[in-house]
């Protein structure tokens, strides 16, 4: 054995071993997404045989990311290794343009004229909208609403859900009792989540913004913080609760475990109502109205990575996701509402005495969407369980949270030169 | 050169130096994949730490800026980063005594002839090397408000909260469970120093009339000085670096209480985006495990006897 023989063989190694780290698989189609419940997943793979069928030579390779989905694409965008076509909420367009990581679509739209455009909500596709360019197509949606259960409102001798803000308090405060009469109360009115989007639509109701339309800070004002004593308050007369309050994972849990008889959701929540606790009875109202009417509403798309390798092979899946066919399979879902008008009229949604209450949110929905660095949300929430895990006073820890993101630009610290972009921030 | 191979080789002989060369070659050539893949994914990026933290480094542009020391300076006046540096200290010093006395009482307690020694060894030893992603599940729901801790708290007529949802004990409560997942692992380092302290010390300290705590303190205490260190240093050290647990169970929070500085920085750099900001905290928390490891090693002293 000569000398030098090792090291050409460890050079051998090193080599096989980073040639293995290679892109395998160049001529297929990579599509990404996040798993949303095991019917959208098998439905993602029914789509894509039916995609393959219909488009001989175009193979494509589900990649799907089962957890931390943002955080994993993010990095993948980054490096350029993202798939060719990737789902996306449209809360992120406005970073990942900024970023300018995703690849515009107007071009395609117009030598495509099979496609219709005009057929998705004119909201939703302006969802995915920035400076005039469009970045993504809407696959589906949900608005929140509430969430009530018939049985609990019948034994409280409710016959409506409520629709202004006292009523739901009024009802929240008849429907929490003691039911098993061993002297403590184990069934509450309400139960509330302390995330961001669930008291938005209570702050948009009283005339209050998150930020204003330049994209600062407007947690500080009065109205804002009105909407949160509100529900506060409704926590600390004990007629409502936090789901870990009743040991529940998340609020819809602890509906579905009946220990509460109102939550706010998403059409999502259903799903997991009929799987998880399927003996639970549930009815859906548009959300209780302040000084007028508001919701947020989540909006779910796909968008093609500006370093794709092959932009009209991902239009090909990108069309067949989001046009009307891909449509027709994403109703049978239902974690959303279709995004094109012709696949809810054609799915008779109007007629869906579930459904159709979050058809008709949309009308006074804004979409859930702001141009803020991540940091500024998650400083957001922790102020958020201050005062709902916590019983922090409102205002003071408002004026510490405003205080606390905007010292030292740290605000927008990823956007440096450039203007704030906030659809739910300007009222639309 | 260990004797045994001096014997094989002998001394002198002038083929000597070609054959510790061939051996030297050899050794690399079968630690080549294990270096090449730790300087690519743990020395490479560990040095490169130190240059992107001076940078305003992120990944979606293609030029990076120059910032020079504005990222520390940044830290010195953002809340969050002493808040997650107090938490840091908190767990620390709660962890490290308490993982490393448990882990000694495990030790000498298993040293003994007592029935079914084998089984205590192995129950103990399990959370070691149990994924701390499955002890991270189990415990949220033995933590949770009707979990299974308030359900014995209830036996004593205790209403227990919901302790990793409440800012006050979240820390605590996660913090308890690392002293238990920890301590079995400690304990078998412990186990090995118990039995490299030679018998015939015991006996002569028997004969002599020595009581079981002198025994103890003049003769145990000593041969475990190094077994110590190792263990205080391998605690500080994880309990610095406490991530997983965090990011499983309460994510940094209720109410920040929970963010440790693995965790500031995990999110300043892969949710915040801010890789030069993250990569200062980084130093920054280098320069503290590094600062602790030298004091903990001049307080201990393992090659003193």
């Amino acid at each position: 054995m000569s000398r030098i023989m090792p090291l050409r063989a460890t050079l051998v190694f090193i080599a096989a071993f980073l040639f293995g780290c290679g892109r395998p698989d160049s001529d297929s189609i990579r599509l990404t997404g996040w798993i949303a419940s095991p019917i959208e997943e098998n439905l993602t793979r029914t789509f894509i045989d039916t995609f393959e069928q219909r488009h001989p030579g175009l193979p494509v390779r589900y990649e799907p990311i089962t957890a931390n989905y943002m955080d994993k694409l993010l990095l993948m965008l980054a490096t350029g290794t993202a798939p060719d076509v990737v789902m996306i909420e449209a809360f992120w367009i406005p970073l990942l343009v900024e970023y300018d990581v995703l690849l515009p679509l107007d071009g395609f739209l117009v030598r495509d004229p099979g496609f219709f455009p005009d057929d998705f909500e004119p909201m939703l596709l302006d969802a995915f909208r920035s400076n005039g360019a469009l970045y993504g197509l809407p696959k589906d949606y949900s608005t929140l609403a509430l969430y009530f259960n018939p049985a609990m409102f019948d034994e409280a001798g409710l016959a409506e859900p409520p629709r202004t803000w006292e009523e739901f308090a009024e009802y929240a405060r008849r429907l929490t009792r003691d039911t098993d009469g061993d002297g403590s109360v184990d069934q509450y009115g309400y139960s509330h989540a302390e995330d961001l989007e669930y008291s938005l639509p209570f702050v948009w109701q009283n005339r209050g913004e998150y930020l204003d339309a330049q994209g600062r800070a407007a947690f500080g004002e009065p109205a804002f913080a009105e909407a949160l004593g509100f529900l506060q308050r409704m926590k600390t007369d004990g007629i409502a609760v936090m789901p870990s309050d009743v040991g529940a994972a998340w609020n819809m849990d602890a509906f579905g475990r009946r220990r509460v008889a109102m939550a706010i959701s998403g059409l999502w929540a259903a799903n997991f109502l009929n799987e998880t606790h399927a003996g639970t009875p549930y009815r859906t109202a548009l959300l209780p109205a302040g000084k007028k009417a508001a919701s947020v509403a989540f909006v779910a798309g796909y968008a093609v990575p500006k370093r794709t390798r092959n932009p009209d092979r991902a239009w090909q899946l990108l069309r067949y996701l989001t046009g009307r066919e891909g449509g027709r399979i994403w109703v049978k879902s239902d974690v959303g509402l279709p995004a094109r008008r012709s696949i809810a009229l054609e799915s008779k949604i109007e007629r869906d005495p579930l459904k159709r209450v979050f058809l008709q949110s949309l009308d006074h929905a804004r979409i859930w969407q702001f141009r803020v660095n991540q940091r500024v949300l998650d400083e957001t929430q922790s102020a958020l369980q201050a005062i709902f895990l916590t019983g922090a006073a409102v205002q003071p820890t408002l004026d510490d949270l405003k205080r606390r993101v905007e010292r030292g630009g740290r605000f927008h610290a990823d956007v440096r030169g450039h203007e704030a972009q906030n659809r739910s921030g300007p009222p639309r | 050169m260990s004797e045994a191979m001096r014997r094989k080789t002998g001394p002198g002989r002038p083929a000597d130096m070609p054959e510790r060369h061939r051996e030297a070659w050899a050794a690399f050539f079968f630690l080549s994949p294990g270096l090449v893949v730790l300087s690519l994914f743990v020395f490479g990026p560990l040095i490169f730490i130190f240059v992107v933290a001076f940078f305003d480094w992120n990944l979606f542009r293609p030029e990076q800026h120059f910032l020079g020391v504005a990222n520390f300076v940044e830290l010195t006046g953002d809340e969050l980063f002493f808040a997650a540096l107090r938490n840091t200290t908190v767990y620390v010093l709660g962890v490290v005594p308490a993982q490393t006395l448990l882990a000694l009482l495990l030790a000498l307690a298993v040293n003994q002839n007592i029935p079914a020694r084998g089984f205590f060894r192995a129950a103990f030893y399990i959370p070691a090397i149990t994924s701390s992603v499955v002890t991270s599940i189990i415990f949220l729901w033995i933590y949770s408000k009707p979990g299974l801790l308030n359900y014995v708290l209830s036996q004593f007529g205790i209403v227990g909260p919901d302790w990793i949802g409440s800012p006050k004990y979240a820390l605590g409560a996660i913090m308890a469970l690392n002293v238990w997942s920890t301590s079995g692992y400690f304990m078998v380092a412990f186990l090995a120093g118990l039995q490299s302290i030679p018998a015939s010390l015991y006996e002569a300290a028997r004969i002599d009339g020595a009581s079981p705590w002198a025994r103890f303190r003049h003769i145990t205490v000593p041969g475990l000085k190094p077994t110590l260190f190792f263990v205080v240093t391998l605690g500080i050290i994880g309990s610095f670096q406490v991530f997983d647990q965090i990011y499983m169970m309460s994510a940094g929070g209720p109410v920040n209480a929970t963010t440790t500085l693995s965790y500031f920085i995990y999110n300043s750099a892969f949710r915040y985006f801010r890789f030069g900001y993250a990569a200062a905290a980084a130093v920054i928390l280098f320069a503290i495990i590094l600062f602790v490891t030298r004091v903990q090693r001049k307080i201990v002293r393992p090659e003193a006897p």
